[in-house]
């Protein structure tokens, strides 16, 4: 066990070393931006005093490098300062929106597994027919699909012409429905094709060739030998797709004005609200550095040729 | 990049991939044509007329504006192909030229690109996409660069895996006995084997980068109006979903053709030169 735990450090340390690196850029990204946030939310008229006494409230007059350490220091206190615009707590902004997000991309990182692993490997096992070759077809579509249309399509058709599912903002269970297919279709291509493919190169290894010839029944070589094999990739993709999922909301938050993170990032990037940007840029990259982390961890666990990298 | 006659046979039986070049045609001709095609310019507002439905007049209806929503499409074909193109060019030439000093110096070199490569992947590429474009400022040239900046990883990490394969040839362990430099073997000697490579992961990008362009422009962030973007069209014309929806399904339908077109001919021009490779 010794060289998994050697190998869990070695990946959590250069995480760590990538959510600081992130940090960076985007605190760059935020100070070469051109106007000051001082200058956004206060007109001309303000006298010079008060205007350096707002920059001395926020720390603006600082150097660069001591605003970042500063704010460095404060958000592992768990304190990611207050929204320029509207003085609310930033860490108490993005709880409040957090949980909407997560449960939008869980929804639909559901609804896209559960649709996408049985499809592909029916299409596998079924190569070449009809069906496969129908469901390679959807799949380009659906692949070629700017969410934002699809999204608006379902609102016409299901919340304006019949009214299913409320048209935008969160209410319950219904308003799930129409955002999570929107986020869940486009992307299910990907581990569509993914499962296809492995299945396909599973299928024509000696082992399943030798269970067929033991005599074992079609569904228990698809299930134990093939699709248990075939998996492995599709398993650690899962952890590697959820931070798109995470960006594609942004979009889909937009059309259907999803109460969660990426309409607030949103906002908070039209004002520069910069406590507001970095706190969940901040949020994004270490979620995104976990789920890379337990996909490495996944794959060495699941296939130990990965360890010996 | 060469082919054999029945390699060629096979692909002209894919209907698929002459179906995407068809498509294909349509969009980069309506590109070129857009001043003869389109009934009225980009811009013309006819302000008797807004959200105006389909007529002969405006065979898509009018926006807001009452400007023509067809030939506002048009006219949207140039940038979301210009904007694509670029933001292609740029995210291989990046992307190429660190896959081949990744994976030809290896060492050091490789593992600060690959560092480099797996920090740009820590950020979801739309959200570092959205930041880039505000410090440049909205526009659709700083859309395509922003593009291009959160999307070269791609080519970085399979370009990089290819020249690790082709550097331990046996030609290649000769130039270097011969004293050619490094890069006399880079320019002669494994970029030549790249070309299918390079030319695939390109062709496969550019849909993408045309689907993250107009993703952008729905977010206001890319061409400005009265610049014609067709996210940006969309986009604005969400509110009148119930009174006006052609304001939102033309330019839509615009975007998928185009996306589905070019990413058909992508997937017949992979099958062509290299159909096992996997992306």
């Amino acid at each position: 066990m010794s060289d998994v735990v050697k190998y869990i450090i070695k990946r959590l340390l250069t995480g760590v070393l990538v959510v600081l690196c992130v940090t960076v850029i985007i605190f760059g990204i935020m100070q070469a931006m051109p106007g000051t946030p001082i200058e956004l939310m206060t007109d001309t008229r303000v006298s010079e005093e008060k205007v350096a006494q707002l920059e001395e409230k926020w720390g603006l007059d600082k150097p660069p490098v001591v605003q970042y350490f500063y704010w460095l220091g404060n958000i592992c206190k768990g304190d990611f300062g207050t929204s320029i615009t509207t003085g609310q707590d930033v860490a108490y902004l993005i709880g409040q929106r957090l949980p909407y997000t997560l449960m939008l991309t869980g929804a639909a990182i559901l609804v896209e597994y559960l649709l996408a692993i049985p499809l592909g490997l029916v299409a596998a096992v079924r190569r070449d027919g009809i069906l496969d070759k129908f469901l390679t077809i959807v799949m380009v579509v659906l692949w070629s699909m700017p969410a934002f249309w699809l999204g608006v399509l379902f609102i016409r058709e299901f919340a304006v012409n019949k009214s299913w599912f409320p048209i935008s903002g969160y209410s319950g269970f219904r308003s799930l429905v129409l955002p999570a297919l929107t986020l869940a279709l486009p992307a299910l291509a990907q581990i569509f094709r993914l499962t296809r493919s492995e299945v396909l190169d599973v299928m024509e290894e000696k082992h399943v060739e030798t269970a067929y010839a033991k005599g074992i029944s079609d569904r228990k070589v698809l299930v134990r030998h093939v699709l248990r094999n075939a998996l492995i990739p599709v398993t650690v993709t899962f952890f590697l797709s959820l931070p798109w999922l995470i960006g594609g909301s942004v979009v889909v938050e937009n059309v259907f004005a999803w109460p969660g993170m990426g309409q607030l990032l949103w906002k908070g990037i039209a004002k520069q609200d910069f406590p507001i940007v970095q706190g969940i840029v901040f949020v994004i990259a270490v979620l995104t550095v976990i789920c890379n982390l337990i996909g490495d961890i996944v794959s060495g666990i699941l296939d130990p040729r990965i360890r010996m990298e | 990049m060469k082919w054999k006659k029945s390699k060629l046979r096979q692909v002209v039986k894919k209907p698929l991939f002459f179906i995407g070049f068809f498509m294909m045609l349509v969009v980069v001709l309506a590109a070129v044509f857009a001043p003869q095609l389109a009934p009225h310019g980009f811009a013309d507002q006819a302000l008797n007329m807004k959200l105006a439905p389909p007529c002969a007049q405006f065979p898509l209806g009018t926006d807001r504006y009452g400007r023509c929503i067809l030939s506002r499409i048009l006219f949207g074909s140039r940038i979301a192909l210009k904007v694509g193109l670029v933001a292609v060019v740029i995210e291989t030439v990046i992307g190429v030229t660190l896959g081949i000093l990744a994976g030809y110096y290896g060492k050091k070199t490789d593992r600060v690109i690959m560092f480099v490569t797996d920090m740009i992947w820590s950020i979801p590429p739309i959200i570092l996409a959205m930041a880039i474009v505000l410090l440049l400022g909205p526009s659709a040239e700083n859309v395509a660069i922003s593009v291009a900046l959160v999307t070269w990883a791609q080519f970085t990490k399979i370009v990089r895996a290819k020249v690790q394969s082709i550097k331990s040839l046996s030609y290649i362990e000769a130039a270097k006995v011969y004293g050619e430099s490094d890069l006399q073997i880079i320019l002669r000697y494994i970029l030549p084997n790249l070309t299918s490579t390079i030319v695939i992961l390109a062709s496969l990008a550019l849909p993408s980068a045309i689907l993250s362009t107009t993703s952008m422009g729905f977010l206001g962030l890319g061409a400005q109006e009265p610049l014609p973007d067709w996210g940006m069209i969309l986009s604005n014309g969400i509110q009148f979903i119930k009174k006006a929806p052609w304001v939102t399904f033309w330019p839509g339908l615009a975007i998928v053709w185009t996306v589905l077109g070019f990413n058909l001919a992508a997937e017949g021009l992979k099958e062509l030169l290299d159909p096992r490779m996997k992306v």
